[in-house]
């Protein structure tokens, strides 16, 4: 293995800088280097006074500038140009030609001088351009809000990682009419305008492919209805036109139209070898089976895609036949096909029941099979290679519900991912291969794995800080325990009030006026589009309706605008963002002002977005350890506004409290032997036997500083307490058919765990 | 003597300049080439050192002049103006670098010297000079079946070594036409591969690496004073190698 723990001598490996769209830097040899990543925003101790930085990890290359006199202002056709953050790649090779990527950049300043043939280009992560980028979390697709079905924020989190470049499935291409990625929640990111979950909801999971998808409970479906503009899909794919179902499939999925009556049976289970595709024509047959090949593309190893079409039969008027194939890579030849008959009914619509769980479906059509997990869902028209893209990031289901998923309008995309996690105690980083991942918080708290990191062989030295300021003896957790009102329809109480403007709005004549509403401190679903003027409609009609008034002076004296001269419509463009448009298409001045006449608040400011569900919270907070009188070194912990529901910010406050409460010790920038397989996010045992050191330790921080014939490594670690999981794994390891009881009798049955923590087996480091 | 007067030190460089070898007359055989290949050591706190370095080790010659007129250094002046210059030594035996002669494994007697063979199919670069018979020359194992054939292609034309079953030290000559680079693909299990303009010696030789790309430096003189009939300087001049 080339880029290993290096041995006693080690020849360093050439470093070469590669940057997108730069003739000059094409290929560049690379006199010295520096690269920096730091794990941040994970609460833990020892980096819990960082949990509000937002680390970029930073590179700085010396590059040999060979073409003479390359700089910005010459005029031959290599001259420096630089493009808005191209990418760059900082790649170590050695002398067997393999190679380790130090990383994935985007370029900062880059500078030089004309008596020196070295340029310095310094990087940045290449999740910097995340931060480029305003935030835009989808909205919350309910309808209305439904406090039965959890959205796990790594759902959250997958969508902005997707908006910043970073997707963990293919996400939607052109041709798709259906997009549901399940990661985390049930919401379509393409179609569905309505969907409802019934029966028990799956749990979020991981699938054997690393992706996020929902698990199989007893009985779960979801509804998803999608037509395109107006033409029944089941129209679209038939003689010849297929419907394209691609998705991740470990164990068996079921997907149906109960209304077009067809239904398909895909079993892609590595664990009985068993991979067939099924159809059923119209819901009461049996499935008619065919094995397709599966694990074909290398990126995507439980990715199948399907395809369907359905024969029309002129003579009867109805379906006569559904047939399809099944394959397993964007490239690979279709199964053969099969096709269930039958005769049924022309249907319009379309609508996706998604089965999750082996029970019968209503109708009785579908028996006993095997439960199954499900990621990345896309239906699409034609079989597009983008349904099998890569994935640019791994992502790990939280264990949590958001409640309502809203994100500060003025967040950039990074660092709402960051505070995602950082309030789920989670870490998300760009690793060396220039993948996102997200480690959570029982991933950073690990089970002691890999290579120990034995302190005599390979760290210069240890030195180590043990702060009291570390120890805490009350936790203050705070958390955002949301309020959702719904509109309720058809009653005389308008609904929930999302935004309203603070200043009289002119629109002069003939002018176009947007504004950008940014609902700071909620999040809305469903803002109404369409405006009605307050008291001018049915109270039906008005508690499904945002309300403007227009007048046409600045103070609302005077006559009121004419309904028909008032042009205005909001469109909501994310979680918490409306666009309004108002179009004055009359010879006169628009105010959007109250009446002054109004026996209280006339003359005011009138412009007010309502919507079907609106989310308001109020901190609550959450007590560990001593009263507030006597605690001499608290901490206070905020999770708002992530963090919505009172078990778990319980769960965070006990795992917090777990690791404040005690004994805590750091290592700060200590200098190891050259091991290129430490990245940060590890779990590692640091051992010293002399010193009876065994401690399982996270590194924070990986430094390189690179020259050639000279690269220095330094570390950041931080000490993370044994959990029960390295109990138990210890526990099994010198004993693996133990378990628990075992170790119950092995106490003895008159033993407490008063002498058990008495015992001076059990005390002590 | 006269002004043009050049001191015979039995000097043994050659530049290349304007595409022509010329000679470097005149300079002090007793000169120190200084290897810098950049290193460096770790030490644990357990007292276990570990060593890194650089895949390449650079020269520099610190080439001095006695007594000479500004005629004696003629050669080594142009050269440090001109940016395409290459130094060769006559004293060279090897011309190819130290750590192309051989491959990773197994061991391959090179004429009482083990080295370890060429396990895959890797490509050596040299440089050659024109009108100069010039001969590539290897050690082949007879272990695993045999060592395969060598491929060599110089700027006018090609050659081979072909494989065996027998081990020995197996050569090929060639004149090229041309200065340039040679493309040495050695076969499978051999070892010890050496470049030689005439015939090779019967132990493998270290690599020198010659000729190489070097830049002249700036001569640094001492002005000595009038001695017959004409100025003369003691100079001293580093060349380096690049590239």
């Amino acid at each position: 293995m080339p880029f290993a723990k290096t041995g006693a001598v080690y020849t360093t490996p050439d470093v070469r800088l590669v940057l997108d769209g730069a003739a000059w830097l094409s290929d560049a040899a690379v006199s010295s280097w520096s690269v920096d990543r730091r794990l941040v925003a994970s609460v833990i101790p020892g980096t819990i006074r960082q949990a509000n930085g937002l680390s970029v990890g930073a590179a700085s290359v010396s590059v040999i500038n060979t073409a003479s006199r390359v700089t910005p202002w010459s005029k031959t056709p290599d001259r420096l140009v630089t493009t808005d953050l191209p990418a760059a790649t900082l790649e170590a090779f050695d002398e067997a030609g393999d190679s380790l990527p130090l990383g994935s950049w985007v370029l900062d300043p880059v500078s030089g001088a004309l008596s020196s043939r070295e340029v310095k280009v310094d990087l940045l992560e290449a999740q910097y351009a995340g931060k480029q980028r305003p935030q835009r979390l989808p909205a919350y697709s309910a309808e209305p809000f439904n406090p039965d079905s959890p959205v796990d924020p790594v759902w959250a989190i997958a969508r902005l990682a997707e908006a910043a470049g970073f997707p963990a499935t293919p996400p939607p291409v052109e041709s798709a009419f259906l997009a549901l990625p399940l990661d985390g929640s049930f919401m379509a990111t393409v179609g569905a305008e309505t969907y409802s979950p019934t029966g028990e909801t799956p749990g979020w999971t991981l699938l054997p492919d690393g992706t996020v998808g929902g698990e199989s409970g007893t009985t779960a479906s979801m509804t998803a209805s999608a037509d395109i503009d107006g033409t029944p899909i089941n129209d679209l794919f038939r003689s010849g036109r297929y419907a394209y179902f691609t998705l991740n499939v470990s164990g068996a999925a079921y997907l149906t139209d109960f209304v077009g009556g067809w239904q398909i049976k895909i079993v892609n289970d590595a664990t009985t070898g068993t991979h067939t595709f099924g159809v059923c024509h119209n819901g009461t047959g049996a499935f008619a089976s065919t094995p397709f090949t599966p694990s074909l593309d290398p990126d995507w190893p439980d990715r199948v895609q399907v395809r369907l079409s359905r024969t029309w039969d002129d003579a009867t008027g109805r379906w006569s036949n559904t047939y399809g194939n099944a394959r397993s890579s964007a490239s690979a030849a279709w199964s053969a096909e099969v096709s269930g008959t039958g005769a049924f009914a022309p249907i319009a619509g379309f609508e996706l029941f998604l089965v999750f769980a082996g029970t019968d479906l209503p109708d009785g059509g579908i028996v006993g099979a095997a439960p199954g997990q499900f990621s990345g869902l896309q239906v699409t028209r034609s079989d597009d290679p983008g349904l099998w893209l890569p994935a640019k990031a791994q992502l790990k289901p939280l264990g949590a519900d958001m409640g309502l998923p809203w994100v500060p309008p003025e967040m950039d995309t990074w660092t709402a991912i960051q505070n995602l996690c950082s309030a789920w105690l989670a870490a998300a980083i760009l690793d060396s291969d220039g993948m996102l991942r997200v480690l959570s918080k029982d991933d950073l708290a690990g089970v002691a794995a890999g290579v120990p990191i034995v302190v005599d062989d390979d760290l210069e030295d240890l030195p180590w800080t043990s702060d009291p300021n570390d120890k805490h003896d009350r936790l203050e957790v705070t958390y955002a325990a949301t309020l959702i009102r719904n509109a309720e329809v058809g009653t005389t109480k308008l609904a929930p009030e999302a935004w309203r403007a603070e200043d009289v709005i002119h629109v002069p004549a003939g002018a176009t006026v947007t504004i950008d509403a940014a609902l700071e401190d909620r999040g809305a679903v469903g803002i109404f589009s369409k405006f009605t003027i307050p008291g001018s409609e049915s109270s039906a009609w008005q508690s499904q309706t945002s309300n403007v008034s227009v007048y046409g002076t600045p103070d609302g004296t005077g006559d009121p605008i004419p309904v028909e001269q008032i042009a205005i419509q909001a469109d909501q463009t994310s979680a918490t963002t409306a666009r309004i448009t108002y179009v004055n298409r009359s010879g006169a001045s628009h105010y959007l002002v109250t009446d002054a006449d109004l026996a209280e608040g006339g003359g005011e400011p009138s412009l007010i977005l309502r919507a079907r569900s609106v989310a308001t919270y109020t901190p609550n907070l959450l007590v560990r350890g001593k009263s507030v009188d006597d605690a001499t070194n608290p901490l206070a912990v905020d999770l708002t506004p992530w963090v919505q529901r009172a078990q778990d910010a319980e769960a965070i406050a006990n795992y917090l409290w777990g690791r404040l409460s005690g004994r805590a010790w750091k290592v700060e920038s200590v200098k190891c032997r050259l091991d290129w397989t430490l990245d940060i996010g590890q779990i590692r045992t640091l051992t010293h036997p002399d010193s009876d050191l065994e401690s399982k330790v996270l590194i924070t921080a990986v430094k390189y500083d690179g020259k050639p014939g000279q690269i220095a490594q330094s570390l950041d670690l931080v000490l993370v307490p044994w959990t029960y999981a390295d109990f138990s794994a210890a526990w099994t390891a010198v004993d693996p058919t133990s378990t628990y009881t075992d170790f119950a009798a092995a106490q003895g049955p008159t033993r407490t765990y008063a002498d058990m923590s008495a015992d001076d087996n059990w005390t002590g480091a | 003597m006269p002004i043009d007067y050049v001191q015979d030190t039995c000097s043994p460089f050659w530049l290349w300049i304007a595409g022509v070898w010329q000679k470097a007359e005149g300079i002090n055989v007793d000169l120190s080439v200084a290897r810098d290949r950049t290193g460096s050591t770790f030490t644990s706190l357990g007292g276990h050192r570990y060593a890194q370095r650089a895949p390449i080790a650079r020269r520099s010659w610190a080439v001095t002049l006695t007594r000479a007129t500004p005629v004696g250094i003629a050669a080594l002046a142009a050269a440090a103006e001109v940016d395409d210059v290459w130094l060769w030594s006559d004293a060279t035996v090897n011309m190819l670098a130290s750590r192309d002669c051989f491959g990773t494994d197994p061991a391959v007697d090179c004429g009482g010297l083990s080295l370890p063979g060429f396990t895959g199919l890797v490509e050596v670069t040299g440089r050659v000079r024109a009108g100069v018979p010039t001969t590539v020359s290897l050690w082949g194992s007879a272990a695993l079946g045999g060592y395969g054939v060598t491929m060599i292609t110089y700027p006018t034309g090609s050659a081979i070594i072909p494989g065996g079953t027998v081990a020995g030290h197996r050569s090929t000559t060639f004149t090229p036409t041309q200065d340039g680079e040679v493309t040495i693909t050695p076969g499978i299990n051999t070892s010890g591969l050496m470049l030689t303009e005439g015939a090779p010696p019967e132990v493998w030789s270290p690599g020198e690496s010659m000729p190489c790309k070097v830049m002249v430096e700036d001569p640094a003189e001492t002005l000595l004073g009038k001695r017959d009939g004409a100025y003369r300087s003691d100079y001293a001049i580093r060349i380096v190698e690049v590239d």
